[in-house]
């Protein structure tokens, strides 16, 4: 096998018969494959006790179940596969989001795959926070889904068979932590057509849910004094009229104090959240962790029973 | 609550009034501010004041023992810098926050055997489980590092260098911010990169 091709362009999610929202939001990015060769299945720093398991769709760690699963039966030359690393934990056990907070590391995936095949950067569902006073961390108990989209070339030959594998490395927790990994590898027939794997369906539409949605609206980032204000324009209010236990997970580190409570009040009718800011910005202030002029993140809130999810992207406000 | 022998009782309420009369040093930490100061125990019984050291570059140094994290840089790096330190006349205090019974606290006597076995060269270790030098200094991971001049102010403050793993393989390809920082301070330089990620198990508080 050799490196994959780097370029992929954005495309919406394969046909899976569940939540139309695209992984494109937060997943655009192209992600090259490993470097070619035989992934050794024990990375040599790793304590001998924690060896990777063998390759295959699943893998077993102390504290963790991993499985490489496709949301389709066979991969269709020109047409993106949606792939998921599903990580049942462990009780009392967590793992952690792209920001994984105070402490912690996020997980990551490591692809060997075939010519003219690339894989998309994670497409993250929401995290949790994770208190631990008087810190915080961001992540996932009990599960975490890692929605990914691979590019099938258009030259892809029906009846041949594609190996997709992954190294996936995450770091495990419950008030101590424990770095595990698990090489994860998924053969499948490349066909004109496919169909959705029943089996797998409803652990797609879970993930599929609880990514992100697009922001209804414009969001504007303030510094003032020790704290960030996010002010939400008039769009918002459907949303967050009525909302329940708002929280926004910033993406970059050192952007906002992750433990802090996070105030929301309507002003003017208009709807501001204010978060104390992190080190990184009370340093240097918020254009510091901005990317583009804009501070990105999720808001989650309860609405009707339910987390809901909403992928910002804050212009920050010259000081 | 560890009692020492060489602590009398009243030292604690000493300690309390001390922090809580510092006002802003329980402000954030701020580069190019006075460091919080601290009173605090080390694993000899003897107490130490961040006062005391005036004139001297500090490292401080969060550490826990069993974290993957301080292991991966227990393996030479920290050791190494510890040494290097010393060479440059700078003070290395490391500092232990862990609260009794979670991981990383352990009795003054342990705490002087991981010295001996790990062959480290902290020029102290404090016992911090009320964690109130931790929280002073919002100490968020293990490791975290500072680096705080002969005049008390706070020059550096994250991680110990720029590969946020806990593979030992990634030291040599990391930039060693804390040494670059700690050298900086000691020859009275600029540090480049003052504000660093800090990264590995959360502090046990």
């Amino acid at each position: 096998m050799g490196a994959a091709r780097a370029a992929y362009g954005a495309a919406t999610v394969a046909a899976v018969a569940v939540s139309a929202v695209a992984l494109t939001a937060t997943a655009a990015a192209a992600h090259a494959a490993a470097a070619p060769g035989a992934v050794t299945p024990a990375a040599a720093s790793a304590p001998p006790a924690a060896a990777t398991p063998p390759a295959g769709a699943e893998a077993r760690t102390p504290h963790a179940r991993a499985r490489l699963l496709a949301a389709a039966d066979a991969l269709v030359p020109g047409r993106p596969a949606t792939l998921l690393v599903a990580l049942d934990l462990a009780p009392g056990w967590h793992t952690y989001w792209r920001n994984p907070g105070d402490s912690g590391a996020a997980t990551s995936l490591d692809w060997r795959l075939p010519p003219g095949y690339a894989a998309s950067a994670i497409a993250w569902p929401h995290p949790e926070r994770l208190p631990l006073p008087p810190l915080a961390n961001y992540g996932y108990k009990a599960r975490a889904l890692h929605l990914v989209e691979l590019g099938v070339p258009a030259d892809a030959r029906p009846g041949t068979h594609a190996e997709l594998a992954t190294r996936a490395r995450w770091l495990v927790c419950s008030d101590v932590c424990i770095p595990e990994e698990a090489d994860l590898a998924l053969r499948l027939p490349v066909r004109a057509q496919s169909a959705p794997v029943e089996a797998h369906a409803p652990l797609f539409a879970a993930a599929l849910a609880a990514l992100p949605r697009p922001a209804p609206g414009a969001v504007l980032a303030q510094a003032a004094g020790s704290e960030a204000r996010l002010e939400f324009d008039a769009a918002w209010n459907p949303v967050l009229d009525g909302a329940r236990d708002v929280l926004f997970f910033p993406y970059a580190d050192g952007a906002l104090d992750h433990a802090a409570p996070q105030p929301l009040a309507k002003h003017d009718g208009r709807w501001q959240l204010s978060a104390r800011l992190g080190y990184l910005a009370s340093a240097q202030g918020l254009p510091a962790v901005a990317v583009d002029g804009r501070l990105g993140g999720v808001l989650v809130a309860t609405r009707d029973g339910a987390r809901v999810a909403y992928e910002l992207q804050a212009a920050v406000a010259n000081p | 609550m560890h009692s020492t022998p060489f602590r009398p009782p009243f030292a604690a309420l000493v300690c309390a009034v001390l922090l809580a009369a510092a006002g802003p040093a329980l402000a954030t930490p701020r580069i190019g501010a006075q460091a919080p100061d601290f009173t605090a125990v080390d694993s000899n019984g003897k107490s130490h004041r961040l006062a005391d050291f005036r004139g001297r570059t500090v490292v401080l140094e969060w550490t826990n023992a069993d974290c993957p994290y301080v292991k991966k840089h227990y393996a030479g790096n920290m050791q190494a810098l510890q040494r290097l330190a010393k060479e440059n006349g700078v003070m290395w205090l490391s500092v232990i926050s862990s609260a009794p019974r979670k991981q990383g606290h352990v009795a003054p006597a342990r705490a002087n055997e991981l010295t001996k076995s790990r062959n480290a060269e902290p020029a102290a270790v404090l016992l911090d489980e009320q964690g109130a030098v931790g929280r002073a200094y919002e100490a968020k991971t293990t490791p975290h590092m500072y680096v705080i001049d002969p005049q008390g102010v706070l020059r550096y403050m994250g991680g110990i260098d720029s590969l946020a793993t806990a593979e030992v393989a990634d030291v040599e390809k990391a930039q060693p911010f804390l040494r670059e920082a700690m050298l900086a301070v000691a020859k009275d330089q600029p540090v480049a990169n003052a504000v660093t990620r800090p990264y590995g198990c959360s502090v046990k508080y």
